[in-house]
């Protein structure tokens, strides 16, 4: 038990620290990449719900201490995520296969920019003398979204791909087409 | 049905636990959590931003011809040096041509500087900031400004914690700054930024008369912001005859994603003059 907390605990931090301290870093488009979302799928797809949402508030936590925005909108921004996605799950993309996989990150990834674009807006609102650069705004939220939806939907394949050839866990959920 | 029962509770109580985690925040009893976890986390984070700095400037120097590079940066350096200089003099003389004119010569005012480690940057793209490794505990205040090694102008603390505080860049669009531009009229107008993009310089009358090239410092219009930091030089000009003002873009000399370490403006050492008379 001890061991397994502490390996969640490690898993955690390293994902915190590339997400706070090295994908900032990275070259332009690519500091667009959200591992913690990725992760939040991952986690919410072969796993169950329940890590999920302790894996949610968790990383929620850390990002809104580490961020200078209101307190609450990265914790409520994935508990949301997570939310949502595990109603598509059940109700819309029910079968587990690698591409309902891809498609609930393009979900997730959507809802958790949506809201945070909401947040951009009410603080703009309450806070901007003027609403002029709304339109600015805008474009480089659907602009971050684009590279961050692709990205993400990358790093799906790749650490699928790279998994499926370590863990017995994802080999039942490419589709066979060669059964008839 | 059972099951679904059983969902249902798990999220109505994850909402009950992130509702109590917001109430307890907002009520300051989870400060102390926090400030623990940072407190063992920042070295952690901050060895990591560092490394990955490190890295990321190495990378991109194998990408290009690394001769160029050095001397490019070299160059670069040199002249941030000068401008440094240039605007250190030009102040000088303004000052010291006033000075003559009172008749009454001041000590020259120093400033009380707090060196700061960039442990982490915003994630989520709302805002263009960075988070360094002091806080309240060190004296640092909302609206003083931080400034790179070299002595430009990056950005202005929006917020402090107890022992980490948040920048906004110059270049974020809600970042505004009082600025002067170097040239025969002495400028004044207001520098604003372009969505981590750029920075524009607003409120220009069009009567002045501001060229390519030349350098933007602070006005010493706001408090707590001294005069004479320097911001950036002027790329181009706005100028449409029916517009009240005119704009100028303004480049900085600073890539603000190689930047790791910087210097805090606490507050100015006055001196009493008296004692010294």
């Amino acid at each position: 038990m001890l061991i397994k907390i502490i390996k969640h605990l490690f898993l955690f931090l390293m994902i915190c620290i590339l997400q706070l301290a090295v994908i900032p870093n990275l070259p332009d488009k690519i500091n667009c990449l959200n591992i913690i979302i990725v992760v939040i799928v991952f986690i919410l797809f072969f796993i169950n719900i329940n890590y999920a949402i302790i894996y949610s508030i968790a990383f929620g936590l850390f990002l809104d201490i580490y961020s200078p925005a209101w307190f609450g909108a990265n914790l409520l921004a994935l508990f949301f995520v997570v939310y949502v996605i595990n109603f598509a799950f059940n109700h819309i993309l029910t079968n587990k296969s690698f591409y309902t996989l891809l498609g609930l990150s393009f979900v997730a990834t959507l809802v958790y920019n949506v809201v945070l674009l909401i947040y951009k807006l009410l603080y703009f609102v309450f806070f901007a003398e003027s609403l002029n650069n709304l339109q600015k705004i805008s474009f480089i939220w659907a602009n971050n979204l684009f590279w961050q939806l692709i990205l993400n939907l990358c790093l799906v394949m790749i650490v699928f791909i790279i998994a499926h050839y370590f863990t017995r866990k994802f080999k039942t959920i490419f589709i066979d087409t060669t059964r008839t | 049905m059972s099951n679904w029962n059983k969902k249902s509770r798990v999220v109505v109580m994850a909402v009950i636990i992130v509702l109590l985690l917001l109430f307890l925040h907002f009520i300051k009893i989870l400060r102390p959590i926090e400030n623990l976890a940072v407190s063992a986390t920042k070295s952690i984070i901050s060895s990591g931003y560092f490394v990955s700095n490190y890295i990321n400037s190495h990378y991109l120097q194998f990408q290009e011809k690394t001769e160029i590079i050095e001397e490019n940066e070299k160059i670069k350096a040199e002249l941030v040096q000068l401008l440094s200089e240039k605007s250190t003099w030009q102040e000088e003389k303004e000052e010291n041509t006033f000075l003559r004119e009172q008749l009454n010569f001041v000590k020259e005012n120093p400033y009380e500087y707090e060196i700061a480690n960039i442990i982490g940057r915003n994630i989520d793209q709302l805002q263009n900031t960075i988070i360094i490794d002091k806080g309240d505990r060190h004296g640092l205040e909302i609206g003083q400004p931080v400034l790179t090694n070299a002595g430009l102008l990056i950005g202005k603390i929006i917020k402090t914690e107890k022992n980490r505080s948040f920048v906004l860049f110059i270049n974020d669009d809600f970042s505004k700054v009082a600025a002067k531009i170097h040239n025969q009229d002495k400028t004044m107008g207001l520098i604003e930024g372009e969505f981590g993009l750029g920075m524009k310089m607003k409120l220009i009358p069009q009567t002045e008369k501001i060229d390519k090239g030349d350098m933007v410092v602070t006005s010493g219009l706001e408090q707590g912001v001294p005069k004479g930091l320097v911001i950036g030089q002027v790329e181009s000009v706005h100028n449409q005859p029916e517009e009240l003002f005119q704009q100028a873009t303004i480049s900085s000399f600073i890539d603000f994603n190689k930047i790791t370490i910087v210097n805090i403006i606490k507050n100015q050492i006055i001196e009493d003059a008296n004692q010294d008379n």
